[in-house]
């Protein structure tokens, strides 16, 4: 009688057994299949090179592009995606660029000048990521540099890079 | 007798369900870091951002031994690497591929390097050739 509750309580503990492994089991199967069915978010990584590209040719050497500038002041036609060799193919839907100047004495106040190009639309996605980053909408990226004209004049460059991609880098 | 037989069985059998299961999740896990689509990805997106942040002019030695590795396993013995337009593709297999654009003006050549002293090609090249007008 006692050798088979004892077989008994054996056999009990040797399901416990199996139900913990399958639990761990699954468990390490859900976790793996989680990490490499996501997808590698670059966005940021591309916002920044975009943002590089365009101080290099805004500014090259401490100095501003003579480009931005004509005989009236600042240069309302010109044209970054030309000047800066950018590529936004054919919808622009996907990236949004923007670049503001401000006046060195005055960081508060932008200078009427504000150079855009892509898909405005995608701002609101910044807005809504200033309390919490999600991976679902564009990723944006803004950094700013300081820089001088031919005239010695002190400029603040604001650079605001924006990369949508959602089906390619987040599920 | 009997009872120690009994007992001997059992505890094969549950080794042995155990060594399945430690199988299973093994083989598993190597399929899901090694597969096509996921190094397709890899490839597609590192080579994007290299033509991104690279000047005409550079020419870039990429390897990608393992995609290449990869591709031989699926019979697939074609050009892996291709550019149309601002886009790049990685084509490890017959069926499916993954893409990427970028966003660098460029004109950019990707063709394989040569091969090596044990006659296998290693890497890619990527050569940015000049800005587009």
């Amino acid at each position: 009688m006692i050798l088979k509750n004892k077989r008994g309580a054996e056999k009990i503990i040797s399901v416990y057994w199996f139900a913990i492994l399958i639990l761990v089991a699954g468990g390490i199967f859900v976790m793996v299949a989680n990490f490499h069915n996501s997808l590698y978010d670059v966005r940021e990584l591309e916002a920044e090179i975009m943002i590089n590209q365009v101080s290099d040719c805004l500014s090259y050497g401490g100095k501003l592009n003579e480009d931005l500038f004509d005989e009236n002041g600042f240069n309302e036609e010109f044209k970054i995606l030309e000047k800066c060799y950018l590529n936004f193919g054919n919808g622009k839907e996907e990236y949004y660029l923007e670049i503001e100047f401000y006046n060195f004495e005055n960081l508060e106040e932008s200078l009427n000048f504000k150079i855009s190009e892509g898909n405005i639309n995608l701002k609101a996605d910044c807005e809504i990521q200033k309390s919490k980053e999600y991976g679902t909408i564009s990723k944006c990226v803004e950094k700013t540099f300081y820089s001088l004209d031919n005239d010695k004049n002190e400029f603040f460059i604001k650079i605001l890079s924006i990369i949508r991609k959602t089906e390619k880098n987040a599920k | 007798m009997k009872k120690k037989g009994q007992i001997l069985v059992e505890n094969v059998v549950f080794i042995i369900l155990n060594l399945i299961f430690l199988t299973i999740l093994i083989l598993f896990i190597y399929s899901k870091i090694g597969s096509e689509s996921l190094l397709e990805e890899k490839y597609s997106k590192q080579i994007a951002l290299l033509i991104d942040s690279a000047k005409p002019g550079m020419i870039i030695h990429l390897n990608m031994e393992d995609a290449i590795n990869e591709a031989k396993k699926n019979n697939f013995n074609e050009n892996i690497v291709f550019v149309s337009g601002n886009t790049i593709t990685v084509k490890l297999r017959e069926k499916g591929e993954n893409s990427y654009s970028f966003f660098n003006d460029v004109d950019v050549s990707v063709y394989p390097d040569k091969k090596n002293e044990d006659n296998k090609i290693e890497n890619y090249i990527i050569k940015i050739n000049s800005y587009n007008k």
